[in-house]
């Protein structure tokens, strides 16, 4: 293990970081509960006072396992990313593989919670020696949005929006990237509702393209936005595959377009692939 | 590749230091939440941060150490009283760093916190008898054997002297030494190090004090030790508690 190089040693320290294994974290388990859901559980009246208040939440806190941290299937209470060691570890094998073989393109992700996975992008452009890539970082920096299901009829039920833990403001993402020595110029905000921003989004050219919004919509809207301005030999990123309305969006975007490159599974809950 | 490096130790500062988080305080002289200036001047105990000696000192070392591997001053990187490991942690990451092939890095502490005073051989250390209640100081070796894996750092050439030192260091397998830091806060463990291991210091090499600015018994064993040898190299700052000499090369 003496023989890593630097910039090995640097973007293997910065996963460990990123995902928080290299210190004790702990985790949401199923995410905020409502307090609705707190008040059939629990009898006692005070209890019953206090959750009954519109800005009172409860959380469990329980120690993170180290088998969901590298899987991407626990909320960290700390970590700036969710998506796992293995995600993390497939993109850096993306972002290598596009500065080495020179596939031209900046790089984005759509839907990035506390900037993780954006702040991994911006270091691997530096450990590579890459000069002119831009990380793109784009969210509403207010949470999921309400299903529209007159429009996107697959996102019915999709109660994502009412987990305030996925709301990050942009100042937070930013003062993440900044702790980590790595904001600058070359980091780029798109803040608002995917569907005002990615139809105008001023990005010309993607080689890696991200996608963790979960729902149909937000899926849909940055493949159709989005999957043009992807370079032959540039990835695709699906993180939430998983989730039968993503799953939906991609299967549907990819018959209209006849796409037929092949999906291939990152871990139980992502998958990518090359666009030929 | 040199800038690499750079962003790898310094991401390691970074993160032994806890400043990326920002974890609370548990020293019983400072305010429980997190305050980034005091962490940076180890003015605090940190709740999970991996060591408590702050920016300063790391830097510190990384500049000794720097200079040590530049002119290829022979010996071994050791800390006496490392608690959670940091430091020592931080000089294998720089071997690493530097792709050194040889040296070692020893790790010498009780792993029990510190001794009760032992007034009769050393009444020096009069007023420091709380020290060794403060259980936050006692950290086990399987914990910080854990906190060197946590950063991929933890091989054989990481060595480990477990024990009081009075008992460890006069047989310390260690040969010769080129960074040697002393923690031991106490009048005894500071002047039973520098009896056992600065003999083994490689002219050229340095010797740091982490409490000799705060801990007036630390101070007074360091005093005594370099008068009894006839050392006169310089004593150099590091900040408002930790100090530095090289070893002459005569």
């Amino acid at each position: 293990m003496s023989t890593k190089d630097p910039a090995a040693l640097y973007l293997d320290l910065l996963q460990r970081c990123l995902t928080r294994t290299v210190f004790e974290d702990g985790c949401f388990p199923g995410g905020v509960i409502s307090a609705q859901n707190f008040k059939r559980r629990l009898g006692d009246a005070d209890v019953q006072f206090l959750l009954g208040r519109e800005d009172m939440e409860l959380v469990f806190r329980t120690l993170q396992d180290p088998a969901k941290r590298a899987e991407g299937t626990d909320w960290p209470l700390a970590a700036e990313t969710m998506i796992g060691e293995k995600r993390m570890a497939n993109l850096r094998a993306c972002v290598t593989e596009v500065v080495q073989q020179k596939v031209p393109g900046d790089l984005i992700e759509t839907g990035v919670w506390r900037g993780g996975a954006c702040i991994y992008m911006r270091a691997l452009l530096e450990a590579l020696g890459d000069t002119e890539r831009s990380v793109w970082v784009a969210d509403s920096f207010q949470g999921l949005p309400k299903p529209d299901v007159d429009q996107y009829p697959a996102d019915r039920g999709a109660d994502l929006y009412t987990q305030t833990v996925l709301a990050v403001p942009l100042e937070q993402v930013r003062a993440n990237f900044a702790r980590y020595g790595l904001l600058d110029d070359r980091v780029k905000f798109l803040k608002g509702w995917f569907r005002d921003t990615l139809p105008t989004a001023p990005i010309k050219t993607i080689s890696v393209l991200r996608l963790d919004g979960d729902l149909y919509e937000s899926t849909i809207l940055a493949l159709d936005c989005l999957y043009p301005k992807v370079s032959s030999g540039g990835f695709v990123i699906i993180d939430d595959y998983v989730l039968e309305f993503c799953r939906k969006a991609v299967e549907d975007y990819r018959t209209k377009h006849a796409i037929t490159a092949e999906i291939v599974a990152i871990d139980r809950t992502a998958v990518f692939w090359k666009k030929p | 590749m040199n800038e690499l490096r750079g962003m790898y130790l310094d991401l390691m500062k970074r993160c032994l230091t806890n400043m990326i988080y920002g974890d609370g305080n548990i020293s019983p002289f400072a305010p429980p939440e997190y305050d980034a200036t005091r962490r940076a001047e180890a003015r605090d105990w940190p709740a999970h941060a991996h060591t408590m000696i702050g920016r300063a000192r790391l830097d510190n070392i990384q500049a000794l150490a720097e200079i040590v591997l530049a002119e290829e001053t022979p010996g071994d990187f050791m800390e006496c009283g490392v608690w959670r490991g940091g430091a020592t942690i931080f000089m294998r990451a720089i071997l690493r760093a530097y792709r050194d092939p040889a040296r070692r890095v020893w790790v010498a502490d009780s792993f029990a916190g510190l001794p009760p005073p032992d007034l009769t051989r050393y009444p020096q250390d009069r007023g420091l008898e709380a020290f060794s209640t403060f259980e936050a100081l006692a950290v086990s070796l399987a914990q910080v054997r854990d906190n060197f894996a946590r950063y991929d750092l933890l091989d054989d050439r990481v060595r480990f002297v477990e024990g009081f030192f009075s008992d460890t260091l006069p047989t310390a397998p260690v040969e010769q030494i080129a960074l040697l830091r002393l923690d031991g806060d106490m009048y005894e463990s500071t002047f039973e190090a520098l009896t056992h291991l600065y003999p083994k210091l490689t002219p050229g090499g340095f010797c740091i004090i982490d409490d000799y600015g705060d801990i007036a018994p630390c101070k007074r064993a360091v005093e005594d030790y370099r008068r009894a040898n006839d050392i006169t190299e310089a004593i150099e700052v590091v900040d408002w508690a930790a100090v530095y000499w090289r070893k002459s090369k005569q």
